[in-house]
């Protein structure tokens, strides 16, 4: 049941080390491929993906909601970090990559974290332990001490996210959720900034007058 | 070609084809006015630079003489000569335990340089490279190691060795494919050498260091060639970056510059652009850059949305199969729009270097907090314009 066919822009970078699968996650998205291989990537490379987000609450009805999200995928290597800024400026959402057989990758998370809630407003973050296919064989960070830094660090509603770009686990999950999350949050925004501006005409002369555009554009 | 798979989504086969039978006259005209004046110089030996040399160059140099001719005409040819032994020397001392933080590094991007070549993923030898047994070489055989794929090990020893060798630099991202395209034409040895000549000669200091200013400064020379010279570019790019969240356009650019266009041209314009580049400079990657913009001049003064023309300029270099238009346009057609000398240059970067200072010093003195010293990350984003 959808009431209003509303839509939105939102901007999603991926950080995270060298090496951790940062552009085979968005290829296994964007394009439902995987190779091997993928080349490393220099700089950052954009993209865009349309998808849509049903039954959020919006205003009291049951809306479905057209997302474009333009996803920022960047290079690992330390040194391209100082570029990083560049990236997350003005960015909605942060997808933060660490691979699940690699400890240091993990370890590199939490520096990032910092980096991101330094430096942006209210960016939703998001943590992703990939390789899942590697699990049984390799795995050096177990699933339990991800949640638990997750929860820490970003509240108790947080969540980690395991993926495999490989087998195609748990990908599509992990943007739904990131989408999904975004749609909510500028819901919320929107309906603090309405009942803030209802609260103001009220004051001044007693009439209200809800504005009725659909200021969806994060 | 080369082992790269021909046709992806940017070129189809088709288009690669249809040039490639345009093309073959030319290669095969230049392929014997290059044997002719080898045959002037009887002695086998590549004639010294002069300006028919250099003509014959920016014309493209044939693909069996190409490895030989970088060598020669960029210098590293002699670097090697008087540093005989040394490469073998360097390999033997990466094995070391300090520098294991580089070979993970390389390690991680062995496998994901040229995935799509067929000589970076088989065990197929190269045809088209001159093999010696190195004595590096078949030591290293006898180890067990990773990979099986001979181009790959002598990659991870040339990187290794040059990361030994170059501290400032150690292992940068975007060397992996510039070596990785150089040994498709020489032994590793001799890739080696021409590495080294690349970045400490013929790239301005900084460009693949730790803290990368060599790009910025770069990129800041570059724009401001192209508000000089291509306003209406300029000020359309300049217009995107006063809008928020619109990317610079020095995202893609110094990718460009980076990886010295590779991955980013059709094989053969990258190609024919390092043959001017390894004899006459880095002011060729300028040329080029401006080239590339100014026969796309139409199309991204057309295109309104920003992340649209972001888009464009990031696959704009992708389609330029046609390696002769391109260099034609970059030394004939737009020549007055795209030259720069190596004065020109330098004294272009001075000033660019000293505006990204300022610029740096404005950005954290205006911070009033006494916040410590910003991060590496935030005092470059101070210097790209934001």
């Amino acid at each position: 049941m959808s009431m209003h066919g509303s839509s939105l822009e939102a901007k999603l970078v991926i950080l995270g080390s060298q090496g951790v699968g940062k552009t085979s996650l968005v290829m296994r998205y964007v394009q439902n491929t995987f190779s091997p291989h993928s080349a490393s990537t220099i700089g950052a490379s954009f993209l865009t993906q349309r998808m849509q987000v049903f039954g959020v609450i919006r205003r009291g009805y049951v809306d479905d909601c057209r997302v474009v999200l333009q996803i920022w995928d960047t290079a690992g290597q330390e040194r391209f970090r100082s570029m990083a800024p560049m990236y997350y400026r003005g960015a909605n959402a942060a997808i933060l990559v660490y691979d699940i057989t690699s400890e240091q990758s993990f370890q590199d998370i939490s520096s990032w974290v910092e980096e991101l809630q330094r430096n942006t407003g209210d960016i939703d973050i998001h943590v992703v332990g990939s390789k899942l296919d590697l699990a049984e064989k390799s795995r050096e960070v177990p699933q339990e001490r991800a949640q638990a830094y997750v929860r820490n660090t970003l509240g108790s509603l947080h969540d980690v996210h395991e993926v495999s770009a490989k087998d195609a686990t748990g990908v599509d999950e992990l943007f739904h959720d990131v989408t999904r999350s975004l749609v909510e949050r500028t819901y919320e925004i929107e309906r603090t900034r309405r009942e803030r501006q209802a609260g103001d005409v009220q004051l001044r002369d007693g009439r209200q007058e809800a504005s009725d555009q659909a200021c969806c554009n994060v | 070609m080369y082992g790269f798979r021909k046709g992806n989504q940017h070129l189809s086969l088709a288009e690669i084809q249809k040039f490639e039978v345009e093309y073959a006259p030319t290669m095969q005209r230049r392929r014997e006015k290059w044997d002719a004046l080898l045959r002037e110089y009887s002695n086998g030996q590549l004639p010294p630079l002069s300006s028919k040399v250099r003509r014959f160059i920016r014309k493209g140099i044939p693909p069996h003489l190409r490895g030989q001719c970088w060598l020669h005409y960029s210098g590293a040819m002699e670097y090697m000569k008087k540093n005989r032994g040394r490469y073998q020397q360097l390999v033997a001392l990466s094995s070391d335990r300090k520098y294991r933080e580089h070979r993970d590094l390389i390690e991680r991007d062995l496998h994901r340089t040229f995935p799509e070549n067929i000589q970076f993923t088989s065990a197929a030898p190269s045809t088209l490279v001159r093999r010696r047994a190195s004595p590096v070489t078949s030591r290293f055989r006898q180890q067990p190691t990773s990979s099986t794929v001979p181009i790959l090990q002598q990659l991870r020893r040339v990187l290794t060795a040059f990361a030994v060798r170059c501290p400032s630099v150690g292992y940068c991202q975007s060397l992996n494919y510039v070596v990785g395209l150089l040994l498709l034409f020489m032994s590793e040895e001799e890739a080696f050498w021409m590495l080294c000549t690349i970045v400490e000669r013929i790239m301005p200091e900084g460009m693949y260091g730790v803290k990368m200013e060599g790009v910025t400064v770069d990129q800041e020379v570059l724009m401001r060639l192209l508000e000089e010279r291509m306003p209406a570019i300029g000020h359309r790019l300049s217009r995107d970056s006063a809008e928020a969240g619109a990317p610079p356009v020095t995202f893609v650019t110094s990718h460009w510059f980076l990886t010295l266009f590779v991955d980013v041209l059709p094989v053969e314009s990258n190609l024919r652009v390092w043959d001017c580049l390894f004899l006459e400079g880095s002011e060729v990657l300028f040329r080029v850059a401006l080239t590339l913009f100014k026969m796309h001049e139409q199309q991204i003064c057309a295109i309104d949305d920003p992340l649209e023309l972001f888009q464009y300029l990031q696959n704009m270099p992708k389609r330029i199969v046609n390696c002769h238009w391109l260099m034609e346009n970059c030394f004939r057609k737009y020549t007055s729009m795209t030259h720069v000398n190596a004065k020109e240059l330098e004294r272009r970067r001075k000033h660019a270097r000293d505006v990204t200072l300022r610029r740096l010093s404005t950005t954290t003195s205006a911070a009033a907090e006494p916040a410590p010293a910003p991060t590496r990350g935030e005092s470059v984003a101070a210097l790209f314009r934001l």
